[in-house]
């Protein structure tokens, strides 16, 4: 019930930060299983539930893991690393066939899930950006930005059920790009190849983005939005891609997934749903009260990409704002003999460019001079990596 | 001839009701015997005002006019009111008084000359006939039935311009005795035989005073008048004695007088507010219409308007009640013992009147606030045989708006407003009919931060009832009612087309009622009737908005039920002491079809993937049927002078639910009915009251009320059920068994320049689920505390009148934090963190505290005064304290946040001016 959020906010205006006060950690066992049609996406990860202000999660080593089939075979994981377990063959999973996993841990504790079917994958996933102007969640006004969607065809008249994870690929150029450095050793000044103008960003969703065609009149998936940037941010000022994994998971997944987004998100107010803990597909065989969290996903993935070139919206009138802009009050003029001489020290800075002086230097002939920017201003890798992606062309 | 003369001064002006002696068959008109005993003593003449033997019947057996002549006429009058003095063979009869013999003169002497406190002065003769009935003496009961230090019991009847009124406060100064008039005007007063004054004060009506002199058993009949000056006063006399002495417990009745004294909340002064500042009432916090009474949930409460259902009762997300207390007449909140008439919620009823309209004058009133203003007509129409009241009140400025300046809504995005009508016809001295409209809207748009949000919401309550009362005697009346309640919302969303849809739903309940209320003698008193609700209930529709949207039209099968409940009850005075009340009144609930039901396999949690099959219901099938009494009795005892103990045990029943799991209602929690998957809910309350009144005229009431209450088919739901829009509810619905406990102070100084109430309750609720499957046992299977489970509740209203035009209220409410579900940890899952939860309702949000003053200047207590006008002014919150209204949790951007809310934490000021002319 996010939709509430915002008008309580309105109304009162006086939601703070609250510092999470431990009141008592619980340990639970957290099962991670996923079982794919790609090859080397199957996984188990087990370990600990952990104290809300501790970093990092105990994995749960030596366990002994399974996972079987409807037809009889059975494939055994074995620990990669701590908590990490993974099949030793190159096993995949099968469209139509059902799998299960049995868990068991050092300590006997046997733990097993439900039958969960590889259903069959996605169709193509059509991926578009629409140009939104959306009520802005911190004032009064508008938030301008593209809203990426997918459509997704319906292959028949099931219902589809969707977990997305997203990459996005995107420039980023930085306005005083550093196009020739000092070369120290034989004090001169070269140009650089490639120049630190240009790099290129990835980023990961850390979400859960879930959808379903439950409830419509086909089981096509429109308009369905995964992420929204707005104008504020640097991710289309130049070209952009958005790559999408689709897994068909089960209703039963969607389910598990929907009511783990619903307990991670709250409005604060008297129309949040009732926070608890849930119950996913794996069990304790010997106890069933035993709280187990995580699922094991059973799922056809499918993956697809779009590159958008930047300002590929800009007839809709999206504007990204030009970030860095303040960088030109940072520019240094240094007289390129010092450089030469090696009396500068650089710091963070680098060398953007020759300039012209005005004004030759006096006892030379030299008119020019040389600009140096801070790395933000002038280094790419300060935000990204000069490799472009490899999928694009 | 002193009596003679008396004769003529004695007549009393109509004002003593003649006691009617019973007679059937056996029974001759007295003036008729009159005629009989002079046909055979032929010498006798009769002298007598025919208004004193008109109506008056006497045993057959008494007329023995064969008998000497004084015997036959002391036989004659034995079982009248009436005397005789014989004058050789002139019968002079007197009318309730004595021609002074030697006999009587002895009484007297004693009276006179050896006064003794025990004995009270009894005067024989009216003293004298003056027309102003404060200073005429009303001669109670027959003089020939009079005895001496005896007491004896006054009946009367209190009237306002020909209506009776209830709550007047009786009271007689020596010896200090009180009584208080029931709904018929009636009240009952045992007093010393002799000279009483009896003291009669009503908030409505000037204060009067009647001089009686007791013979014996009789009746007596006040007329007040009505008290212009009073309209701003404090003063809760009325409710004086009446805790001592009525037999209900568990009951707070409030009128506008009381609202107006608790400070207004941004200038709306609410009744349904100011009822949460009553003892074991429980608010859940600004912002929230939910109101947890005795440890019920926000939906066990029947709120009526004039008798009909109002489901949603409040504006603004519970900022505002969705009454206009400028129309309420009264408000009656039963925690216990409610009366047989009302059911169909566990936990209490509001029973709320509107006001009764100016009879005599077209009135205006009104008020200006800087959140909502309103407009209220009234007045007689057609010779005052209807009379009218008619109001409204809507939002109109951004004050509220513009206080946070954060808004994220533009202008306009809230807006809400309500119209009530009350119309009364008298159709002759037996008839009245009336009409009650209420309607009320409410819209508000929510930005989308999820692309899938609503953004739009509506909701409209409409209220239309009608009520034709009749007076079949004295003993007995009816009142025929029937009315219709509905509510809806509509919620739309709209930003991306392909995916926009519009979901409604409604409740309507259609009501009709006869009641019946058959008044035996001051003892006892019977009611019973029957009532008849007939339900239709769309949980939700979901369609398509606009002709790109790809949304499938849906609905969850509409719920058709119908409730009859039959129901009897008795209030007997057992003794002077002790009297009860109680009666059953038995629920019979079907719900019928056209309606799909699904079936699920049999061992299995219900859910989806375990539905088997539906079963179809034809149009008028049953589909589900329940029926059961509800027992409700209770008890007064009277202890000593000014106090009372209590108890009472009472039965609910609820066949229709609010789906909420949270302790607050928001207006898109939708209402189911009793079915195959959801159970009625039960509850069985106990308690016990001890209830004194002590300081001079008993200015101070003291009341200490113990309950236990035992919930059967408790509501509730598993952890993140979708309450909105599921067709398939009974996947995420549990019932389990519930508890609550508590004990509830209170004191309360009614008038004075220092007035008001304090209240502290210590009381715990608990429900425990424990279902078959791992998803329907919450917590173990144990009882936990409630998400309403507030042990420590304290609120006191303190006001000051300093002088009659201005007055200073102080407010201060205090409670422990409720219940939370609170992060015990954290778990990585999909690249995400995760929050891991604590038992339900394991933790505490810190306590509650809050101080508010209202300060009200009257312009002017001029009664000839063409407008009267009055200023608030109101400072919510003064102290500013933060306080938390709820911790919450979310995780964004992968990891877990927490964030705390605070509602008004800073001061907030309000103004508002009131007229009336």
């Amino acid at each position: 019930m996010r939709k509430f959020l915002s008008l309580v906010i309105f109304i009162t205006s006086c939601i703070e930060p609250y510092n999470l006060e431990i009141r008592g950690t619980q340990k639970a066992l957290v099962i991670e299983a996923s079982v794919t049609n790609l090859a080397g996406e199957q996984f188990v990860r087990l370990e600990y539930s952990y104290s809300l202000d501790g970093a990092i999660p105990e994995p749960v080593s030596g366990a002994s893991i399974q996972v079987t089939d409807n037809e009889g075979n059975s494939e055994v994981f074995q620990e990669v690393w701590p908590g990490f377990y993974q099949p030793s063959s190159s096993f995949i999973g099968v469209v139509g066939r059902s799998y299960q996993l049995a868990v068991q841990t050092t300590d006997g504790t046997q733990y097993q899930s439900q039958e969960e079917e590889l259903l069959a994958p996605s169709t193509s996933v059509n991926i578009y950006g629409e140009f939104l102007v959306l009520r802005s969640e911190s004032d009064g006004g508008f938030d301008r930005g593209i809203q990426f969607l997918v459509d997704i065809e319906g292959a028949n008249e099931e219902n589809h059920n969707y977990r997305f994870e997203y990459e996005e690929n995107y420039e980023i150029t930085v306005p005083y790009a550093s196009l020739l450095e000092f070369d120290p050793s034989n004090g001169t000044i070269n140009r650089r190849d490639p120049p630190l103008g240009l790099c290129y960003l990835s980023e990961e969703s850390r979400d859960l983005i879930i959808a379903t065609t439950s409830g419509q009149t086909t089981s096509e998936l429109r308009e369905f939005p995964i992420v929204y940037i707005s104008e504020d941010e640097p991710d289309l000022i130049g070209d952009y891609s958005l790559t999408i994994r689709s897994f068909r998971v089960s209703s039963a997944a969607y389910q598990y997934y929907k009511d783990l987004e619903e307990n991670n998100e709250s409005a604060g107010s008297f129309f949040d749903r009732q926070k608890g803990s849930l119950i996913g597909n794996i069990q304790n065989i010997n106890n069933v009260s035993e709280p187990v969290l995580g699922y094991f996903e059973v799922a056809a993935v499918s993956e697809d990409f779009k590159v958008f070139e930047g300002g590929t919206w800009k007839e809709d009138g999206f504007r990204p704002d030009q970030t860095l802009q303040h960088c030109g009050n940072l520019l240094d003029t240094i007289q390129t003999v010092d450089i030469l001489n090696g009396n500068i020290n650089f710091g963070s800075r680098l060398i953007y460019n020759f300039g012209v002086s005005d004004f030759s230097v006096p006892g030379t002939n030299y008119s020019v001079i040389t600009l140096l920017a801070p790395a933000s201003c002038s280094d790419c890798r300060s935000y990204g990596t000069l490799d472009k992606p490899l999928f694009w062309d | 001839m002193k009596g003679f003369h008396s004769l003529f001064l004695i007549f009393i002006s109509g004002f003593c009701l003649a006691q009617e002696e019973q007679f059937t068959n056996d029974s001759i008109p007295l003036e008729e015997a009159i005629e009989q005993l002079k046909a055979k003593q032929q010498n006798l003449d009769f002298f007598y005002r025919s208004e004193w033997v008109n109506n008056i019947k006497i045993h057959k057996d008494n007329l023995s006019p064969e008998l000497a002549t004084e015997e036959a006429i002391t036989l004659l009058l034995k079982d009248t009111r009436l005397n005789y003095y014989l004058n050789e063979s002139h019968v002079i009869l007197l009318f309730n008084t004595t021609i002074l013999t030697p006999q009587i003169r002895e009484i007297e002497s004693v009276n006179g000359d050896n006064v003794s406190d025990n004995v009270r002065k009894v005067i024989f003769q009216n003293e004298n006939a003056n027309e102003d009935p404060e200073n005429k003496l009303f001669v109670i009961g027959n003089i020939k039935k009079y005895k001496k230090e005896s007491n004896s019991t006054v009946n009367g009847r209190v009237i306002l311009e020909n209506e009776p009124i209830s709550g007047v406060y009786v009271f007689n100064v020596e010896p200090f005795i009180s009584a208080i008039t029931d709904e018929s005007g009636r009240f009952s007063i045992t007093l010393p035989n002799g000279i009483n004054e009896l003291n009669f004060q009503s908030v409505t009506t000037i204060a009067t005073k009647r001089k009686i002199n007791v013979y014996s058993d009789g009746e007596l009949e006040v007329k007040l008048d009505v008290d212009i000056v009073a309209l701003e006063e404090v003063i809760i006399s009325t409710q004086r004695e009446k805790n001592i002495n009525s037999i209900q417990m568990g009951l707070i009745s409030l009128d506008p007088k009381q609202v107006s004294i608790v400070p207004a909340f941004l200038g709306e002064k609410d009744i349904i507010r100011v009822a949460t500042s009553t003892a074991g009432v429980q608010n859940v916090g600004e912002g929230s219409a939910g109101i947890n009474i005795r440890g019920g949930k926000a939906d066990q409460n029947l709120f009526l308007i004039d008798n009909n259902t109002v489901f949603t009762t409040n504006h603004f997300f519970g900022f505002f009640s969705a009454f206009n207390s400028r129309g309420v007449g009264g408000l009656a909140l039963y925690k216990n013992g409610i009366p047989l008439e009302f059911g169909g919620r566990l936990s209490s009823v509001f029973d709320i009147k509107t006001k009764k309209p100016n009879k005599e004058e077209l009135e205006i009133s009104g008020g200006i606030g800087v959140v909502t203003s309103q407009l209220q007509l009234e007045g007689p129409i057609d010779k005052a045989k209807t009379t009218f009241l008619i109001n409204g009140r809507g939002t109109y400025s951004q004050y509220i708006l513009d206080k946070f300046k954060d808004s994220s809504i533009g202008n306009n995005d809230v807006s809400f407003y309500d119209f009530t009508l009350k119309t009364y016809t008298k159709l002759n001295d037996q008839d009245e009919v009336a009409l009650t409209a209420y309607f009320s809207h409410d819209a508000f748009k929510v930005k989308s931060d999820t692309l899938l949000s609503f953004s739009d919401f509506s909701y409209e309550n409409k209220v239309i009832g009608a009520s034709w009362k009749h007076v079949f005697n004295d003993n007995l009346f009816g009142i025929l009612e029937v009315g219709n309640s509905n509510f809806g919302y509509l919620s739309s969303y709209d930003i991306l087309p392909t995916q926009a849809f519009n979901v409604d739903l409604f409740v309507n309940e259609f009501r009709t009622a006869a009641k019946f209320d058959y008044y035996v003698n001051q003892d006892l008193n019977y009611k019973f009737g029957i009532e008849t609700k007939s339900y239709t209930l769309s949980p939700g529709k979901k369609t398509p908005n606009g002709s790109a949207s790809l949304i499938n039209e849906q609905s969850i099968d509409k719920e058709r039920a119908l409730e009859l409940a039959p129901y009897v009850s008795a209030s007997y005075n057992v003794s002077k002491k002790l009297a009860v009340d109680g009666g059953v009144r038995y629920s019979i609930f079907n719900s019928f079809g056209p309606s799909e039901i699904n079936t699920y396999e049999a061992g299995p949690p219900k859910q989806s993937s375990t539905i088997i099959g539906t079963k179809s219901y034809k149009e008028g099938e049953v589909i589900h049927s329940n029926h059961g009494p509800e027992f409700r009795v209770q008890g007064r005892y009277l202890v000593g002078s000014g106090s009372s103990i209590k108890m009472g045990y009472g039965r609910t029943r609820q066949n229709m639910h609010l789906l909420l799991n949270a302790a607050s209602i928001a207006p898109t929690d939708v209402w189911r009915l009793s079915g195959p998957f959801i159970e009625p809910q039960l509850a069985d309350q106990l308690s016990v009251g001890y209830f004194k009144n002590f300081f001079g005229e008993h200015l101070i009431e003291a009341s200490v009320e113990a309950y236990y209450k035992d919930i059967n088919n408790l509501l509730d739901f598993k952890t993140g059920a979708e309450l909105q829009f599921n067709p398939t509810i009974e996947t995420d619905i549990l019932q389990g068994d519930g508890k609550s406990y508590g004990i509830e102070f209170s004191i309360a100084k009614s008038t004075g320049w220092l007035s008001g109430w304090l209240n502290y309750t210590y009381s715990r609720s608990f429900v425990r689920l424990d279902g078959d499957n791992p998803s329907e046992i919450i917590n173990g299977g144990v009882f936990f505390p409630t998400g309403y489970d507030k042990p420590h509740y304290l609120n006191s209203v303190t006001n000051y009148k300093f002088t009659r035009r201005l007055t200073m209220t102080l407010n201060v409410v205090y409670s422990s934090g409720i219940p939370v579900t609170y992060p015990v940890g954290k778990w990585d899952f999909k690249s995400s963190e995760n929050i891991l939860y604590s038992d339900r309702n394991e933790f505490r949000i810190p306590n509650y505290f809050r101080l508010d003053l209202g300060l009200n200047i009257n312009a002017s207590h001029k009664l000839k005064k063409f407008t009267h006008s009055s200023w608030t002014f109101s400072v919510y919150n003064l102290l500013g304290r933060n306080n938390i209204y709820s911790v919450f949790f979310e995780v964004k951007d992968g990891e877990i946040k927490g964030y705390q809310m605070n509602i008004f934490p800073t001061p907030i000021p309000t103004i508002t001016y009131n007229f009336r002319f």
